[in-house]
């Protein structure tokens, strides 16, 4: 059956190394059958009676897959961007300090792995950052961090059904350690670090709308 | 993909055995439905439960097996709230993420509908009753779902399915970082998370011995009672 | 600060807003479709698909009206922990031959590396509380029944959460052999045996009918169906608590073992 595929895809760790060679997604077919019975779905929860038009159907890609993990790019810019400038100016004390800089060693170790995985064809614009105080006053720190590590959790969970299985798993490697940055930052800041059972996926425009309005990007 | 998980999880055979129970009468009860009108049947074979699409024998495995994790922890979590036995930040995290993985457990079951299986029986042996017992178990428990989620997420046939298991994913990783800080442990070790394997995960819970058998507390012996 | 999470109304919040957010992406799909509608250079990139499932959290459930857990080997409760004195021997099995069972009190110690947990067992004349190892025990099942038998209004009623679910007129304890009063509980059911004077199921409890001379200890109280529906409401038995048949098949769909039993 689909075991070698599997394999495939688990046996190659770093996300940065492993080729999209074998992608095979959904056929055509079944990804029009389960949208539509989504649409179903969602008009059975009474949200709109009328049912809905057929969703735009992604066929996972290899080209797709560049797509993606350049926006998700987008994202890690931003976390390491704030991180690595915190640590620069150095003003936070304590735990915040220690999280502040295992945690910008992880995000920049996320950029990384993302321009390694799109390849040398690919040259993304990081984007040009300005953080304000949120860098240096610990009472903006923890809550912008929160901010930002929720808006990288929706973004990969609206990303991943988009991709192709070797990228799957690359992004789930990643989205995994930003749901342990924000429970982290929110056990730091006394605030609930899980207070839904699901974690809602974030369309693109969505999170371009949140990472607009942390007002950060220039 | 085998049915190795249930059987390897299922060691005294509970599951298994209301599993059968479970599929037998909601054939039979299909079946009685179907000969009553046919025009139902139709109906019944469009859409099945909560008008998901159909699930393939792969991914009806893959989620039962979440299932079965899913009460576990549930059982878990809950069972040390009841007590409250545990340290007060522990137990906070008990009651919080209890009430998550009771929500992950109504939700897989609403993913599997008519496949959905009946929770097995439990025997916590004190885990929910001491604290470090408690807090190493979850953290455990924790880290090994996410990973666990991780190497489901590709293997799984329907992208309805992966886009699920991805927004169970990332909270199974939240509450594993919050368990690990109130343990003193960094709640995030490594850039990566790795996935890891199911056979690791039926090893884990094998290791813990929480399955068991129901109690046999039904008889059938003439009452010898005072009468 | 950690103690005040606002759990509930984050959820709502969150429910109202993900409700929000699942029309503004229907409307977005009716509106821009699969067309190339963006504004930037790139495509959009498709949404997620719906079956991201929104679950909400599920709350505990009511505080239980009893926990139990099966006796996994015949072990003498302690009057504390790892204390030598026993309070009284908990066999692994009931006369009836089914595993016996006590009820969780709800504290436990650990005590030179060994949890020892604080339990219900049945002895003379009423239960007692002693200390049991946990590795003595198995898991536990928490029931959300009590029933509560009237011995002067002849009555029996279940609550379920508190609430009554079930009523019926009982038979009790002759004068000369009264049921004996007090907190007990349902320690096993048997059916399916041949024996119409004890109808089609019977209870075991850990009650025991003192002056009942057949049993040296004192008779198992038990809950029965009978032969005699003529002789209900009455005080007639040599301490069992009787009901009519058709009761007592109602009664076992709804009541468990584990259930505290409460005599008056």
């Amino acid at each position: 059956m689909s075991e070698p595929l599997i394999q495939k895809a688990t046996a190659n760790h770093d996300p940065a190394v492993d080729e999209a060679g074998s992608s095979r997604g959904l056929t055509r077919g079944q990804a029009i059958a389960g949208s539509v019975a989504a649409g179903g779905a969602l008009a059975a929860a009474g949200i709109l009676a009328g049912g809905l038009p057929r969703l735009a159907v992604s066929k996972p890609s290899r080209e797709q897959d560049a797509r993606v993990l350049e926006w998700l790019l987008q994202v890690e810019y931003l976390q390491a961007g704030f991180y690595t400038e915190v640590e620069r100016r150095g003003a936070l004390r304590g735990e915040l300090r220690e999280f502040a800089v295992l945690v910008g060693q992880q995000e920049r170790a996320h950029v990384n792995a993302l321009e390694r995985a799109l390849g040398r064809n690919s040259s993304p614009k990081r984007p040009a950052l300005d953080f304000g105080d949120a860098t240096t006053d610990s009472d903006r720190f923890i809550p912008t961090a929160v901010e930002l590590e929720e808006i990288a959790v929706a973004a990969f969970n609206g990303q991943v059904p988009n991709l192709t299985r070797p990228r799957v798993m690359t992004a789930m490697k990643i989205v995994s350690v930003e749901a342990r940055h924000v429970g982290w930052a929110r056990d730091l800041a006394g605030r609930n670090p899980a207070p839904q059972p699901a974690d809602k996926p974030a369309t693109q425009e969505q999170t371009r709308a949140a990472m607009n309005a942390t007002g950060f990007i220039q | 993909m085998s049915d190795l998980t249930l059987e390897t999880v299922d060691r005294s055979g509970a599951i298994a055995e209301t599993f059968d129970e479970l599929t037998a009468g909601t054939r039979a009860d299909f079946f009685r439905k179907a000969v009553i009108g046919g025009t139902a049947l139709t109906a019944a074979l469009e859409t099945p439960a909560l008008a998901q699409p159909r699930n393939t024998a792969k991914d009806i495995a893959i989620l039962r097996f979440d299932l079965n994790l899913e009460y576990l922890q549930a059982a878990m979590y809950g069972e040390a709230e009841r007590l409250g036995q545990i340290g007060p930040r522990t137990l906070d995290w008990s009651r919080v993420v209890g009430a998550n993985e009771r929500g992950h457990v109504r939700a897989i079951r609403g993913l599997l509908g008519r496949d959905a299986v009946k929770s097995p029986s439990f025997n916590f042996r004190g885990v929910t009753e001491d604290d470090r017992l408690f807090t190493e178990t979850a953290v455990a428990f924790e880290d090994l779902t996410a990973a666990l989620l991780k190497t489901q997420a590709i293997q799984v046939d329907s992208r309805h399915v992966l886009a699920a298991l991805a927004s169970l994913h990332s909270v199974e990783a939240r509450h594993a970082a919050w368990i690990r800080h109130i343990a003193g442990i960094v709640p995030s070790a490594d850039a990566f998370d790795e996935p890891t394997s199911k056979a690791k995960v039926v090893r884990l819970v094998d290791s813990t011995n929480f399955v068991t058998s129901v109690p046999r507390t039904k008889g059938r012996r003439r009452p010898g009672y005072t009468g | 600060m950690r103690d005040a999470r606002p759990t509930r109304r984050t959820g709502l919040r969150a429910a109202l807003a993900l409700a929000a957010l699942m029309i503004a992406a229907a409307v977005a799909v009716v509106f821009v479709g699969g067309s190339s509608g963006s504004s930037s250079a790139d495509p959009a990139l498709p949404p997620p698909p719906r079956s991201a499932l929104a679950p909400k959290n599920v709350p505990l459930g009511p505080t239980p009206a009893a926990l139990w857990a099966p006796v996994l080997a015949t072990t003498a409760a302690r009057t504390g922990p790892a204390e030598p004195t026993v309070a009284a021997e908990v066999p692994a099995r009931t006369p009836e031959g089914t595993t016996n069972i006590v009820l969780i009190v709800g504290q436990t110690e650990r005590r030179a590396g060994k949890l020892w947990v604080e339990v219900r067992v049945p002895g003379t004349p009423d239960d007692v509380r002693g200390w049991m190892p946990r590795s003595a025990l198995g898991g536990y099942t928490p029931v959300r029944t009590r029933l509560v038998v009237n011995r002067e209004r002849l009555r029996a009623t279940l609550l379920r959460d508190g609430r009554p679910v079930f009523r019926a007129a009982i038979g009790v304890g002759a004068p000369a052999t009264p049921t004996p009063s007090g907190d007990f509980y349902i320690r096993n059911q048997l059916h399916k045996y041949r024996s119409p004077f004890y109808g089609p199921v019977a209870f075991g409890t850990t009650a025991r009918s003192a002056n009942a001379s057949d049993w040296p200890a004192g008779g198992w109280v038990g809950i029965h169906g009978t032969d005699l529906p003529e002789l209900i409401p009455g005080q007639v038995s040599a301490g069992c608590i009787r009901m009519t048949n058709r009761d007592i098949l109602r009664l076992a769909r709804s009541m468990r073992v584990g259930t505290p039993v409460t005599i008056r």
